[in-house]
């Protein structure tokens, strides 16, 4: 057992005592002595290509520090109008929004009725992450829409580290969707100092019937934060589910996404962009799991891999017996721009049902030549086609945005990364502004 | 002299294709090359606008009297050189509005100008699509995605248009043209010529001859050219095929 391991569990025997909710006090000790049964075995197919113990062998801070003199810092999208929590340091929550007919709290604080479900999505026993994460959580969003609300403004959910030590955060959020509600929540972590941190989060999402929910997921992290990022999400009859994963940034990520459609007429669509430079590591892990007549899904998945970098995808859907009618597909799409970059994609159907229509398809390529030729030839230097390339590529996942300032942001965003901006500093935590950018190599630390 | 080919050899994974070719071209002078599958008309053209997959094994290619060999294709474009593909390439997401400002921008920036201002650009665009009759709305298109094969050629001579190049290559524009696209097009190379710019046209027919009179003919035939002279050679070449010039 190695140093991060014992600490890990002294601080869930610590929170483990100190939990006043029977359930989850129930859930957190299953799950601990799931983890103590569990191997740190990161040789499985979830950790495919990933260097990960470059990570796991350091000495992470993992005690609940006092938060003191916030000054929270949201991730900037010019123009959009938005109502922001925070979590600081994976405990502290800072909600100054009134008013939203809704309920937003510190997961920590919720009542036994409220954690009706918690743990419910997430099974320890997948992956000694999930179960750590349930046994020693320090904090996390807690959102309850009640039925028949929409909720106008998109919420932010901003989950920002100010600790100095490197850290290993456990981050659980729940969001409970009643019936015939929408809402439209993006979610960032973000860090303002440059040390390594370790972040491990687990979002449960229970969409009630008729439902809407638009969920936008962005990384944009320092070359020394790893980001484990697990989503469970199961949907009731006819809601509807639109994900967005825009991967900019990060040392190593793991993006996992479980969609379960559990009654009919449920539509999950999932989109993904992941941009892998230097010796970054990135994965996208998509479970889809058609249990009901008449449902629908959708995976579109491009990435960009450039130098030494790593890039996964795995993307499983499967129609179980009942599931007729089902309606799946699924799309990944690589460019490889360096001899030495990798990607390993997997599409994977399993289908129980006769009667249902489902594709998939991956390819892994490099930029047309022959487009590069043509575009050279009326006057683009290759540097400026290449570009252009590029963001055509990405530009058909970023079109799939329906909030208009978000795109503009996100086109703008991978614009400047692929134009190297955004990594000019290497330990630089990506969080400048245009103005900020201009002069981003005296700002940033070498 | 605008460009001038001094015995050109020309090969491609070691297979020779043009084997001492010689042309000369002034401003204010159309000539056309014509001659069966296979004897190096594309790679001429491909070869002049700097294409790399091909090695140029002897001979020089002067441009405004420059050795062009150690030319980028962009800086050959930049400085005048234009290509009209024979198969114009599809480039999904790259808009025509983006792809055109991109590439009249890259051109000022290296003349030492600044960005061509926004309303100017588009006014430049709606004059040079009425120019060749496209009706497309271009601004949400991308770069040749979904056109025909005429409106891909027409897009050709938009973007030369777009471009006002000194020395225009055009590699088989007439293929897979019906007679009205083939009219209309002709009729755009035709209010483009000037005194100050030049044509080389390539084509297997010399139906296309009949809207772009050429000043000159060349005959290319297993890599050189076999036979030069006025429009007439082309009807006698229609009249005749190539077999006569086979040597």
């Amino acid at each position: 057992m190695n140093s991060l391991e014992k600490s890990l569990i002294n601080l869930a025997d610590d929170l483990i005592k100190a939990e006043k909710n029977s359930s989850v006090k129930q859930k957190r000790m299953e799950a601990l002595d799931c983890f103590a049964k569990q191997d740190f075995n990161y040789k499985s197919d979830n950790w495919l290509n990933a260097k990960i113990d470059v990570f796991l062998k350091r000495q992470y801070q993992t005690s609940i520090k006092e938060v003191s003199d916030i000054q929270a810092f949201s991730c900037e999208i010019d123009n959009i109008e938005s109502n922001a929590a925070y979590l600081v340091n994976g405990n502290k929550l800072i909600n100054n929004n009134k008013n939203l007919g809704l309920q937003l709290s510190n997961i920590v604080d919720v009542t036994e009725t409220e954690a009706s479900t918690f743990a419910a999505a997430a099974a320890s026993e997948d992956d000694c992450l999930y179960s750590i994460n349930t046994a020693a959580f320090t904090g996390g969003f807690f959102l309850n829409i009640p039925d028949n609300t929409v909720v106008e403004l998109p919420l932010q959910l901003i989950s920002v580290n100010n600790q100095q030590e490197d850290s290993f955060y456990n981050i659980r959020n729940l969001i409970k969707i009643g019936d015939n509600s929408q809402v439209k929540i993006i979610q960032c972590d973000d860090s303002v100092v440059d040390n390594y941190l370790f972040i491990n989060n687990i979002t449960e999402i229970f969409v009630g019937k008729n439902s809407h929910l638009d969920l936008y997921k962005m990384y944009n992290l320092s070359n020394s934060t790893a980001v484990v990022n697990s989503i469970f999400i199961e949907q009731k009859a006819n809601s509807v589910v639109n994900t967005y994963n825009f991967e900019l940034n990060a040392g190593l990520l793991r993006s996992k996404l479980v969609s379960k459609l559990i009654e009919q007429g449920a539509e999950s669509y999932s989109f993904g962009i992941y941009l892998v430079d230097k010796q970054q590591y990135m994965s996208n892990l998509v479970d889809v799991e058609h249990l009901a007549p008449n449902c629908k899904s959708e995976q579109i998945f491009k990435g960009i891999v450039d130098d030494l970098a790593r890039a996964v995808f795995n993307g499983k859907i499967v129609v179980h017996k009942d599931a007729q009618k089902t309606i799946a597909s699924q799309v990944n799409r690589n460019i490889l721009l360096s001899e030495k970059a990798k990607v390993n994609s997997k599409p994977y159907l399993e289908i129980y049902a006769d009667d249902v229509k489902c594709s998939h398809g991956t390819t892994v390529g490099q930029l047309n030549e022959e487009a590069l030729f043509y575009m050279q030839a009326r006057g683009i230097s290759v540097e400026n086609a290449r570009r252009l390339l590029l963001n055509a590529f990405i530009g058909e996942v970023i079109d799939k945005i329906h909030i208009e300032p978000i795109k503009v942001r996100m086109s703008d965003l991978v614009k400047k990364r692929l134009n190297g901006e955004l990594s000019k500093c290497n330990n630089c935590i990506i969080r400048c502004s245009d103005a900020q950018l201009n002069d981003a190599d005296d700002n940033c630390i070498e | 002299m605008l460009l001038q080919i001094k015995n050109l050899h020309v090969s491609i994974e070691g297979k020779e294709i043009l084997k001492g070719l010689s042309l000369n071209v002034n401003r204010g002078e159309v000539h056309a090359i014509m001659g069966p599958n296979g004897t190096g008309k594309s790679t001429l053209a491909s070869v002049i606008a700097g294409r790399d997959i091909f090695s140029i094994d002897g001979g020089e290619i002067l441009y405004k009297n420059n050795d062009i060999s150690g030319w980028s294709v962009d800086k050959r474009a930049n400085e005048g050189i234009f290509l009209s593909f024979q198969y114009p390439v599809e480039i999904p997401g790259v808009s025509m509005v983006n792809f055109m400002k991109t590439a009249i921008n890259e051109k000022r920036s290296y003349l030492g100008q600044d960005p061509i201002p926004m309303p100017e650009f588009m006014a430049k665009m709606e004059e040079k699509k009425q120019l060749v009759e496209m009706q497309a709305k271009l601004t949400n298109r991308s770069v040749n995605e979904g056109f025909s094969g005429g409106e891909k050629k027409k897009n050709e001579i938009f973007q030369m248009a777009m471009l006002e190049p000194e020395l225009a290559i055009l590699d088989e524009t007439d293929s897979g043209l019906d007679i009205d696209a083939l009219r209309v097009v002709s009729n755009g190379v035709n209010k483009l010529r000037s005194s100050n710019n030049a044509f080389i046209i390539i084509t297997h027919y010399q139906r296309l001859l009949d809207y772009i009179v050429p000043d000159f003919v060349h005959v290319l035939y297993d890599g050189k050219i076999v036979k030069s002279g006025t429009k007439e050679l082309a009807l006698e070449l229609e009249e005749k095929g190539y077999e006569n010039f086979k040597k």
